[in-house]
């Protein structure tokens, strides 16, 4: 019976073991091949993903907020298969347009950093503030983290931009996502957001 | 025995006396030990980056105007796995304990007071001074509509602990309220 490391149980031959060189280094040389394909794995770039929207999301009448969609994965990585429910990609793959939110496919902490562009208002839309915040399973409370401009006015330039950025805890099956927000001081001016999106990088592991 | 000459593996030389056994296993073990230590352990400690968010969803803080005024959080953190915010010590302050360079976020809500007029600055702060480029955001006051500010950076920590804060400073007319702010940082 051969001895074993204590770390990757390598093979190697014990004195008492009859004299056979050539299986001795087989069975070594393919157990360090093994492991070590296998440790290289772990190598791989953590989880995370990132959607693009483009399809523009309006809120109309006197809607202050809307779940903002997503159409195009950026990347959205594979992780290790020998962590714990590896070979997965990081976040569950969108297959339709409408999708606003994104459902992880690990436990862990999560940071979410997402952005939008707005249209600019004119004056007579009384649009006082244009904003995001981020969502956990759809819900903004407690807060993750929300930012807005009351500068929505700015006939030089076509938008407005707004971001926010949160560490959220997740497990496997909850979601993440950005939602847009509007605050008007009169009337019902519809606002839409353009091109946007949303980013999730997997910090820990639980 | 020589060594290998970049990972230092042993193997026998010709003039060694030939000891099979004690030889391969000599050599499986500095391999066995060279993978765990320098392949696989940084590669799973790399999974679980140092990191913290600690929030205050309950509660309001008072902000005086043209005074920095550091913002507190609640006393148990959202998240903590490298003992950086302990609400009991200090209800204002993260302190990394392990070096590197951090991602930080941060954001703020301020309640509007039915006057418009002026700005409001969130600024994030280590001990060694105002964090460097970008250190924070900005937003005007509207009238009757809350300011919610966020800001991002990177940030590299050489030598712990540094503490880390976040304050707000504004110039409205009239002190202002922050309600909801929250701190994330992680390392990177």
């Amino acid at each position: 019976m051969p001895g074993f490391t204590p770390n990757f149980t390598f093979p190697y031959p014990l004195p008492a073991d009859p004299a056979d060189v050539p299986t001795a280094l087989k069975d070594l040389a393919e157990s360090i091949e093994l492991n070590l394909s296998q440790t290289d794995d772990l190598s791989k770039p953590r989880g995370m993903a990132q959607f693009l929207g483009n399809v523009p999301n309006t809120l109309a009448g006197t809607a202050i907020a809307g779940s903002l969609t997503w159409q195009i994965t950026n990347f959205n990585t594979v992780v290790s298969q020998f962590v714990p429910n590896g070979a997965f990609p990081a976040v569950q793959p969108i297959n339709d347009a409408s999708t606003n939110a994104i459902t992880v496919n690990h436990d862990g902490f999560w940071f979410v950093f997402g952005t939008a562009q707005a249209q600019s208002q004119v004056v007579a839309a009384n649009i006082d503030e244009l904003g995001v915040e981020i969502l956990r399973n759809g819900n903004a409370t407690p807060a993750n983290s929300r930012s807005g401009t009351h500068n929505t006015v700015n006939a030089s330039d076509p938008t407005i931009v707004v971001d926010a950025a949160a560490g959220i805890p997740l497990t496997i099956g909850e979601t993440s996502g950005l939602r847009g927000l509007v605050r008007r001081s009169s009337g019902a001016a519809s606002v839409q957001f353009l091109n946007r999106s949303i980013t999730l990088l997997r910090m820990t592991t639980s | 025995m020589a060594n290998t000459v970049n990972r230092n593996y042993p193997y026998p030389e010709y003039t060694n006396v030939a000891d099979f056994p004690a030889q391969v296993q000599a050599f499986a073990t500095a391999v066995d030990t060279d993978l765990a230590n320098n392949l696989r352990d940084p590669a799973l400690l790399a999974l679980d980056a140092p990191s913290v968010r600690a929030f205050r969803g309950t509660g309001t803080q008072n902000i005086p105007t043209g005074v920095n005024t550091t913002l507190q959080y609640d006393l148990l953190p959202t998240y903590d796995n490298d003992n950086m915010y302990d609400g009991t010590v200090s209800l204002t302050n993260i302190t990394v304990q392990t070096p590197g360079v951090y991602l930080i976020t941060g954001s703020v809500n301020l309640a509007q007071t039915g006057v418009a007029g002026g700005s409001a600055a969130l600024i994030v702060m280590s001990s060694g001074g105002v964090v460097q480029n970008p250190v924070g955001d900005s937003r005007e006051i509207d009238n009757d509509k809350p300011t919610s500010i966020s800001c991002t950076t990177l940030h590299n920590v050489a030598v712990v602990p540094e503490t880390i804060t976040m304050f707000v400073r504004h110039n409205h007319a009239g002190a202002l309220t922050a309600s909801i702010a929250q701190i994330t940082m992680t390392r990177i």
